[in-house]
């Protein structure tokens, strides 16, 4: 009699994860991108890429801009007003930030979104993925940190002489929307492909534009061909890295529970080997991790890995839940064929 | 030879209406240059300073009788309030970071017409005032548009800027090729038999006739064949112009009307197109390439990497 009754617990953590995600970015994507059309308004300190040139259509603005912009400031500037906006803004973000984790990686970014759509497609094609080369896996990951570093320098350095160098040109005053792709894709959602230019106005201009284009073209092809291909570069994600251990939305893994099948490794779009061979650490959000909870869903051992808000477990792995969406991709297999 | 008659009165009036339309004075809100420095160390408070400026855009002078003038600033929460004009200044201090739209309004009686002269811009303020802009800031909000206001209700008439209609990719500014949209309020209603009136520094001058909507679009001409590449930043001034007669009689401060004749000004400035140095064409060109060579070396990569099947030989020994 009580197995058959409903429970809430049981129902979402035999959930199709695939499909509720896949809804789930749709309408974040929908509000991101179109929002401002029905006059949304989520802020300009969001921990995601809600791009500052999608014009009216944005329902809320990417961090990232806003950071560089707040940089661009003389030092002395820093002392009055230019400095409690940043403050107030970083501070806004981090409270952003922490409420979804890095969930707002795998479940609300646009421009995430947009590489798991580009996935689904070669999927269906039936062609083969790329995986990035082990022996350069440190680079990879470096480049994101990178990227942070120049797109917090660039900003103080037009506006001040830092170590007696000279100014640089304003040309470099948002040195990464420059070249993320999102300045470009994202406006394209809304009609607008004004952003895919190239500026001969100086030679700043010149590079950066020139760079843009190129990053878009990889980010196209590389998001095709490689799941999650430009996360592994993303100074947004480095960024939140750094806010990440008080964020409320979590990733716990029960070591004693772990059996080491490397279910949730093979689930994982990163590529997070410490999902699988970490067995001692509780909290396994890491730099890359996007919170995309696959490998919750992907792990056959009951309570191993679980989604915990603010202690309360969400969604955890379940010995039934596995054989569930087992079944489920069985069905759709079948069916396919 | 009647016909004839009445016809050239017809164009001598024209004529001369065109002339006037562009002899007459234009009066319209610019806001003061900055004075450089500061005194004895200390920052300067953030005022703006207004001027009220008569005549042309090539010859004018400041107006310094603010009789009968009120100033209404609209914030970007659309909340309004007064400024106070008196000592011959307009200076206001902006408590927000972002945009704010002021409005002035001057009203006199000359020969038996109320004449109501108007002007509107918008200026960006930088830097607010952190105890009172504290929950705005936390906020952030970024609906703070240039265009699409709504017509102030404390104004009778008024002359909007829409939204422009652009190929570039900036969506701040105007610039040349831009299609500039204006619309003519009178009493909250759009009126669409109102023609513009724009002047510019370079010495353009045009009037532009309403579509069936009432819809006033120009589109903004390039002034100068002058190299604008190392210029990207220049901008030119340009002044448009409505005026609405209305057949009304009253008395102002003590004086009778039996007309009422409404100008608003509109002082806007625009750079060269951003179209000028920059392409779109090699933007896309580029994109594509790069994505074919991508995948182009991508697809011979894996060709060289296909592994062949180990043959397996059994020692049949």
């Amino acid at each position: 009699m009580t197995k058959n009754k409903f429970s809430l617990r049981r129902a979402v953590n035999n959930m199709n994860l695939v499909r509720f995600r896949f809804w789930f970015q749709i309408v974040a994507f929908v509000l991101v991108v179109y929002g401002g059309y029905i006059g949304l308004d989520l802020g300009d300190k969001l921990p995601t890429f809600a791009c500052v040139f999608n014009g009216e259509g944005t329902g809320g603005k990417c961090y990232v801009g806003e950071l560089q912009h707040d940089l661009k400031h003389p030092l002395e500037g820093f002392v009055g007003f230019a400095g409690y906006a940043f403050l107030i803004s970083l501070g806004m973000f981090a409270v952003w930030f922490w409420a979804l984790n890095k969930g707002w990686c795998g479940f609300v970014c646009p421009l995430g979104t947009m590489q798991d759509w580009l996935t689904m497609v070669r999927e269906k094609t039936k062609i083969r993925y790329s995986e990035y080369s082990w022996a350069n896996r440190g680079k990879i990951k470096s480049i994101k940190y990178i990227l942070l570093i120049l797109l917090l320098l660039l900003p103080v350095m037009i506006a001040n002489s830092v170590f007696g160098l000279p100014k640089l040109p304003n040309g470099l005053s948002m040195p990464f929307c420059d070249i993320c792709p999102g300045r470009m894709m994202i406006p394209a959602f809304t009609g607008h492909f004004n952003q895919f230019y190239i500026d001969f106005s100086s030679k700043t201009d010149l590079v950066m534009t020139t760079l843009g284009m190129i990053i878009v073209g990889l980010f196209l092809v590389g998001s095709f061909v490689k799941k999650r291909f430009f996360c592994y570069f993303c100074p947004m994600a480095a960024l939140q890295y750094i806010f990440s251990k008080p964020a409320l939305l979590k990733l716990y893994k029960d070591g004693s529970k772990c059996t080491k099948c490397g279910d949730c490794y093979r689930a994982c779009d990163m590529d997070i080997l410490e999902i699988a061979d970490d067995v001692t650490s509780k909290n396994l959000v890491t730099e890359d991790c996007t919170l995309c909870l696959k490998c919750v869903a992907a792990c056959p051992e009951n309570g191993c890995l679980e989604a915990n808000f603010m202690g309360a477990t969400i969604f955890e792995s379940t010995k039934e839940g596995f054989l569930v969406r087992m079944a489920m991709d069985q069905i759709k297999e079948n069916h396919a064929h | 030879m009647r016909m004839f008659t009445f016809k050239l009165k017809i164009a001598v009036i024209s004529m001369c209406m065109c002339v006037s339309l562009f002899a007459q004075d234009s009066l319209w809100l610019d806001e003061s240059k900055k004075k450089s420095c500061c005194s004895g160390g200390e920052k300067a408070p953030n005022i703006k300073e207004f001027v009220i400026k008569k005549g042309t855009l090539q010859e004018n002078k400041k107006e310094h009788d603010f009789k009968n003038a009120v100033v209404y600033v609209r914030d970007m929460d659309h909340a309004v309030s007064e400024l106070n004009v008196t000592g011959g200044k307009i200076a206001f201090t902006p408590i927000h970071k972002g945009g704010y739209r002021l409005y002035f309004e001057q009203k006199s009686v000359q020969e038996g017409v109320l004449h109501v002269n108007l002007s509107s811009m918008r200026i960006h303020n930088k830097e607010g005032n952190i105890s009172q802009t504290l929950l705005k800031e936390v906020r952030g909000k970024t609906n703070d548009s240039h265009y699409d206001q709504k017509p102030l209700a404390q104004l009778p008439f008024e002359l909007v800027m829409e939204r422009p209609i652009r190929k570039h990719h900036i969506n701040c500014c105007l610039y040349s090729g831009d299609i500039a949209p204006f619309t003519v309020y009178y009493k909250g209603k759009v009126q669409k038999d109102v023609s513009l009136r724009v002047s510019m520094e370079s010495g353009w001058n045009a009037t532009i006739q309403p579509d069936d909507e009432g819809v006033l679009s120009f589109e903004i001409p390039r002034s100068t064949y002058a190299t604008t590449e190392k210029e990207k930043k220049r901008s030119e001034k340009m002044i448009v112009e409505a005026s609405y007669d209305v057949n009304e009689s009253g008395v102002y401060k003590g004086e009778a009307y039996h007309g009422v004749r409404y100008v608003m000004s509109l002082p806007l400035s625009f750079g060269a197109s951003p179209l000028e140095y920059e392409s779109q064409v090699l933007g896309f060109a580029t994109a594509i390439g790069v994505m074919l060579v991508f995948s182009l070396g991508l697809y011979y990569n894996r060709r060289r990497k296909r592994k062949t099947p180990k043959e397996i030989y059994f020692d049949e020994e």
